[in-house]
């Protein structure tokens, strides 16, 4: 039998990463295969090693979900996803980036089954890899209320304001911030959400109907002077609108603005 | 003699997060240089303010830096990731690092990556893929490139050679250095059952340029694996005094991954490096035996 080339090698050691270990010994293997050193001890080895490594990273950037499902349901999923979306990617830290998707056209078997038991996985998903890039999102100098306000005042038609890269909005069907807490709470009432970062620290920050619907104007890219349709649509007055946009850029959700050519 | 590319740093650790305290304001006594995980700093996720590039910059203010890489899959027969040589070579111009490493091994095929260091087979074709590649990355960085050999859970039946062979190999046709990990050494030589001091004097003392040595851990067994969370073990200690003894002024450090011991721990353990070192080459180490590394802007 002629000896199998590298990229042979390298395929059939990476399938057998991927699944439980066979009975048979693949010919391509050397050494001893004898107890209490055997292949299959071999290849166990890196076969826990890679599942370990990839359900250490998913348990930190997803806590929530692993609490809802618990170690051995969250390692099923884990392999589900790990088949359809492997990792391309450098660092390990960005391979759950794919995991709300996932939720959206999952496999049959154990996500299908899962996903009846907890519909809520995708947006639980989505809303905690948000929180993750609020985490490590880009730090800015804050923005000067005074510059923006002499901006805003010579030509506010022309002013676009921007949430700080640490700011997302969350909208989701089920109380995704509180499945932590408690699981009764896992229920169709919905919620808008600002993630945010303060202080190194990500939080989640409900808001009510009038502030989600203007800061989710300025996140279009709407400019201060053209805000007046959102205003009326959701009875917000200006002088209410000028507290919120005030406070928010004292706390950092508005990072920057930019002028808009007409 | 030594790698001429790698200046004698003298004894240094692993930056992890654990003990940044004591590397951002000064430097630590007793630590001359720290080694930096690439991938740590080419991530999207390296811009949070506490755990970013520009707190690896503050450390390189007043310490030597050295970037150790464990994603350039050198040895597979994917082609190399432009990506990740372009954010290296930025990285390496913010952070002007004495030298940089990566691993004799491959972590993925068809672009993916298990995130783990693969064993090649050591045969020639997979010597051409290795130096192929070895050489595209040394003209992209402009720079020559330090290969560590790794711990393996098993060999290939097709293998021609031996480990350290197959090392000074790549080692010699590509024109690069060697990270030797001792640590490593031992683990693989338990599992495969060979001389390790057969490894370590075969390894040409020309092309080393640094020495990694770590704790590991052992299954009930009595197989090895390569865990980086115990202290380093007697006969590892054994075979860096040979090492020491044999390759000279090579830099040398302690990586430590899980389990931190307090950082006194650590330092005493790296106290033990240096007296080694100091009782095989007959002299005691002190600053003026470190090539100055230019400063840092």
């Amino acid at each position: 039998m002629s000896a199998p080339t590298l990229y042979e090698i390298q395929l059939r050691f990476q399938h057998l990463l991927k699944e439980e270990f066979r009975a048979t010994s693949p010919d391509w293997l050397g050494g001893r295969d004898t107890p209490p050193i055997t292949y299959q001890r071999r290849i166990g080895i890196y076969h826990a090693a890679a599942e370990m490594r990839f359900q250490e990273a998913l348990q930190e950037d997803f806590p929530q979900m692993y609490q809802v499902l618990g170690d051995q349901d969250f390692g099923r999923l884990l392999r589900a996803y790990l088949n359809q979306f492997p990792s391309r990617y450098h660092s390990i830290c960005e391979v759950g980036q794919h995991f709300a998707e996932f939720f959206l056209s999952p496999p049959a078997g154990i996500v299908m089954e899962l996903l009846t038991r907890h519909p809520y996985l995708s947006d639980l998903a989505a809303y905690e890899w948000t929180r993750n890039l609020a985490y490590w999102a880009v730090e800015f100098p804050p923005l000067k209320l005074e510059e923006m306000q002499s901006s805003a005042a010579e030509a506010p038609e022309s002013v676009v304001l921007e949430l700080h890269p640490s700011v997302f909005l969350v909208e989701s069907s089920w109380q995704v911030d509180r499945l932590g807490t408690s699981r009764k709470l896992a229920s169709r009432d919905g919620v808008k959400l600002m993630v945010s970062r303060q202080n190194g620290r990500v939080t989640g920050r409900r808001l009510g109907k009038k502030p989600w619907a203007l800061l989710r104007e300025i996140a279009k890219g709407t400019s201060l002077g053209n805000l007046e349709e959102c205003l009326n649509t959701h009875q917000i007055k200006p002088d209410e609108a000028l507290r919120l946009i005030a406070s928010w850029v004292s706390n950092q959700v508005i990072g920057s603005f930019r002028r808009q050519n007409k | 003699m030594p790698f001429l590319d790698s200046p004698f740093l003298g004894f240094g650790l692993g930056l992890r997060p654990i003990y940044y305290d004591h590397f951002l304001e000064q430097k630590p006594d007793g630590v001359s240089w720290v080694e930096a995980v690439t991938e740590n700093y080419i991530s999207w996720k390296n811009h949070h303010p506490i755990k970013s590039t520009a707190l690896l910059e503050k450390v390189r203010s007043h310490l030597p830096v050295v970037l150790h890489g464990v994603s350039l899959s050198i040895g597979s027969v994917d082609p190399l990731d432009r990506e990740y040589l372009k954010r290296l070579k930025e990285l390496a111009h913010r952070i002007e690092p004495a030298w940089i490493s990566d691993h004799l091994c491959w972590t993925g095929v068809h672009g993916e990556n298990n995130h783990d260091l693969l064993p090649l087979p050591y045969t020639d074709e997979a010597i051409r893929v290795v130096v192929t590649k070895v050489q595209q990355v040394q003209e992209a960085l402009g720079r020559r490139l330090l290969l560590e050999n790794v711990s393996s859970y098993l060999e290939f039946a097709h293998s021609e050679l031996t480990e350290w062979e197959f090392l000074t190999e790549v080692s010699k046709r590509a024109d690069c250095g060697i990270l030797l990990d001792i640590n490593n050494i031992y683990v693989s030589s338990i599992n495969h059952r060979f001389a390790p001091l057969d490894y370590l004097n075969a390894i040409p003392t020309q092309r080393v340029g640094q020495i990694h040595l770590a704790g590991h851990t052992t299954d009930p067994q009595g197989y090895c694996i390569d865990t980086h969370d115990h202290p380093i073990i007697d006969p590892v200690w054994d075979l860096y005094r040979h090492a020491a003894r044999r390759f000279g002024r090579v830099s040398t450090m302690i990586e430590r991954d899980d389990k931190f011991p307090p950082w006194e721990t650590l330092m005493a353990e790296l106290g033990e490096v240096k007296r080694i070192w100091e009782e095989e080459n007959e002299r005691s180490y002190s600053v003026r035996d470190s090539i100055t590394v230019p400063a840092f802007a």
